[in-house]
């Protein structure tokens, strides 16, 4: 069988193997484009309240046995001394060379015992060393409908209700107030007869629940909360309008997984088919570097620069404790430009060159988008994730740029589109690059997630998990 | 080959009933000299009776005039207003309504709204016609930009298909009169222009440029595909179906030159 590091030897560079990938769109899978419209969807999320449908575009990994809290938390950045059952965490695996290769929300359900959930990347690199290394446990991967014969053959419902009207819609449908759970903390409760496990989350400061069960039982429990949240204005959220919530929050979905040079990563290549996430991946934008080094992001980049825990032992620790003294990029919101966006849409509709179709409300057009921005003249980073917000009325994307242009105020300019009239990527048409000047700004951006930074209870606290 | 029908009145007062024609019934007529006016006909259809001698006015070898009309209580209220004098109130005869009015010469003739509609008559009509509409890009900037700015926004336009219900009606107007509707609306990246297929009246010309109302009134109604927006009006050319070569090339002539608003 043909291995990640086989397609990687023929195509002689990395680089030009990712950019040029052919699997075309990234379709949000198992719910409608839009149940209502993608405005009042976005807006319901911060005016009201949404119930997401996360049960299809993640993996779900059990980790179960002996060794299962030994071989994750030498996987992982994150210290699991406040790991017990019935919590929950961010979980950041990095290369031996320190660059992030996913992040995933893991569960803990009881000792030894964990789930982990969201791209499947770091759910590869798990299942690699549970396989290869001497760890008494056992797995069993639940994929992502995209990669399954039967797409909604789903172990797992996994719904999330969020906005400032989320805890009175959870009052009506349980009949009574929502008990009080800390943040990132597991309870249970019952909607609609059926038992449902219920994380504290939250989203641009708001409290909300993401809430999981038996796949069979998901339509009841969202039909209970679909009843419930009526008086209160809650939407549905469909494909178009979810891919574009983390642009008001700031989690980068999409950093390009660590995996694809070093001699020490190679039998990890070797190990990954050609059929892997990661020899389907895609990367998009202006951003180009032969080294495919440049696209590896550091845990500071995303902002975890504070989860690396150095009393562990875990791969990656020399390389993060030598970065660890070196200057940090960092993680900002960019605000476009208006007449400079429409500019770009607007050649769509003129003579003269075309710039890249910007879709909305996601303008993402790669698994992994690499725009780059300058500044001064000279490149000041790149940015990822990039769409917009009916909220904040506003083009937004989530950038890492050097410190001394990530004041927030600092002007910037994003080059929109690809090179020399484009990559050979299916989702690219020929089109010629444009730029946009940006506001450097906040992260999360959103007014709500903005204020409870300035409270000082930290920008996590409005994590969302998945896309 | 027959080009027409030609009636004629013999009448005693046949000065009188020329008036009558001229100025009560209203006939466009062509004075052919010494006095006589040959009247033109709008529109004229022939039947065949079976004869009836019992009856005056049937017996075999006679012909009868009648006139008709689209709506006969209209048709008789301005008849009224000009004098005509109706020997009867209007009346379900079945094959429509009827009455009757007098002319000078001794004369009461039929006026009729069939019931049945012709289909021959209707092919010959001007009728409403399909059309391609080229928006204006700059107003459909305009849409954009407001989705950039505070406030209600103009009806978002999704591209390629911007559609928000299962049939679009959108008023159109031209020259502040309605004059048909928008059916379906969306962008071509071959054309680098909104287009639209729209329905317009018959007097609505090749190039004209008409004003497409975007958007929905009061705000927009409660249809889930509808967010809060306001109304605007983006001009359109009117163009051929299917919009071909030719629109494409007088578009990117000059745009507005080419209207004639």
């Amino acid at each position: 069988m043909k291995t990640l590091e086989d397609l990687l030897q023929s195509a002689g560079n990395a680089v030009e193997y990712l950019i040029n990938s052919q699997s075309g769109p990234n379709v949000y899978p198992g719910v409608p484009p839009e149940y209502t419209n993608w405005r009042d969807e976005q807006q319901a999320w911060q005016k009201t309240c949404v119930l997401f449908n996360l049960s299809f575009h993640m993996a779900d990994l059990y980790v179960e046995g002996p060794d299962a809290t030994q071989l994750l938390s030498h996987l992982a950045i994150n210290t699991f001394k406040n790991v017990s059952p019935g919590r929950a965490k961010q979980f950041v695996p990095c290369s031996y060379d320190g660059h992030v290769i996913g992040d995933v929300i893991l569960f803990n359900s009881a000792a030894n015992k964990y789930v982990l959930v969201g791209r499947i990347p770091a759910l590869n690199w798990i299942t690699y060393h549970a396989k290869t290394g001497k760890y008494d446990v056992k797995l069993e991967l639940d994929e992502r409908s995209a990669a399954r014969k039967d797409p909604f053959g789903r172990k797992q419902y996994r719904f999330q209700i969020q906005g400032p009207n989320a805890m009175k819609t959870m009052e009506k449908v349980l009949g009574a107030k929502p008990p009080e759970v800390r943040f990132f903390h597991v309870t249970t409760m019952t909607i609609a007869g059926k038992q449902v496990t219920a994380l504290r989350h939250g989203m641009a400061g708001q409290p909300g629940f993401e809430l999981v069960g038996p796949y069979a039982e998901g339509d009841a429990v969202r039909d209970a909360i679909f009843k419930a949240g009526e008086e209160f204005g809650l939407r549905l959220v469909g494909g178009r309008a979810y891919s574009s919530n983390t642009l008001e929050s700031g989690w980068i979905p999409s950093p390009l997984p660590a995996v694809y040079s070093g001699e020490k990563m190679k039998p990890y290549r070797q190990w990954l088919t050609a059929e892997s996430y990661e020899a389907k991946a895609s990367i998009g934008g202006s951003f180009v570097s032969k080294k495919i080094e440049d696209y590896y992001l550091s845990p500071w980049d995303m902002g975890y620069g504070s989860f690396i825990d150095y009393e562990h032992d875990f791969i990656g620790r020399e390389a993060l404790q030598k970065m660890s003294k070196g200057a940090h990029r960092k993680k900002v919101t960019l605000a476009l430009e208006h007449d400079d966006v429409l500019r770009v849409i607007g050649s769509q509709i003129e003579k003269g060159e075309r710039g890249k179709f910007m879709e909305f409300p996601s303008a993402v057009y790669s698994m992994h988008p690499y725009d780059k921005v300058i500044a001064e003249g000279k490149t000041a980073g790149i940015s990822t994730w990039i769409g917009y917000s009916s909220n904040e009325r506003r083009m937004l994307t989530i950038a890492v740029l050097d410190a001394e242009h990530a004041e927030p105020g600092s002007e910037v300019v994003l080059v929109w589109g690809e090179e020399n009239g484009g990559t050979r990527k299916p989702t690219i048409e020929r089109h010629q690059q444009m730029e946009i000047r940006a506001v450097v700004s906040p992260v999360p951006y959103a007014e709500t997630a903005r204020k409870v930074y300035a409270d000082g209870k930290g920008w996590r606290a409005a994590l969302p998990h998945g896309v | 080959m027959i080009t027409g029908v030609h009636t004629m009145f013999y009448s005693s007062q046949p000065e009188a009933l020329r008036t009558f024609l001229r100025d009560k019934l209203g006939f466009p007529f062509t004075d052919v000299g010494e006095g006589w006016l040959i009247f033109d006909l709008p529109e004229a259809d022939m039947g065949c009776h079976p004869a009836d001698e019992t009856v005056v006015g049937q017996a075999s070898g006679t012909h009868y005039i009648s006139f008709y009309c689209d709506d006969i209580a209209t048709t008789v209220a301005e008849l009224k207003a000009r004098d005509v004098d109706f020997t009867d109130g209007v009346a379900d005869v079945g094959y429509g309504l009827a009455t009757h009015f007098r002319m000078p010469g001794d004369f009461v003739v039929q006026l009729y709204q069939p019931r049945s509609i012709k289909v021959c008559s209707l092919l010959d009509k001007p009728h409403r016609r399909k059309v391609t509409l080229a928006w204006n890009p700059d107003d459909v900037a305009k849409v954009w930009r407001s989705m950039l700015e505070g406030g209600d926004h103009y009806k978002y336009i999704d591209l390629p298909l911007s559609n928000y219900t299962s049939a679009s009606y959108d008023r159109l107007t031209h020259q502040g009169k309605t004059v048909g509707m928008n059916m379906f609306s969306g962008y071509s990246y071959n054309e680098r222009s909104m287009l639209s297929l729209a329905i317009v009246d018959p007097d609505i010309q090749l190039g004209n440029e008409v004003r497409l109302h975007w958007g929905e009134e009061g705000g927009g109604s409660k249809k889930p595909t509808v967010e809060r927006h306001k109304q605007l009006e983006i001009r359109a050319i009117v163009s051929p179906v299917p919009y071909g070569k030719q629109a494409q090339t007088s578009y990117h002539e000059g745009w507005r030159s080419k209207a004639t608003a």
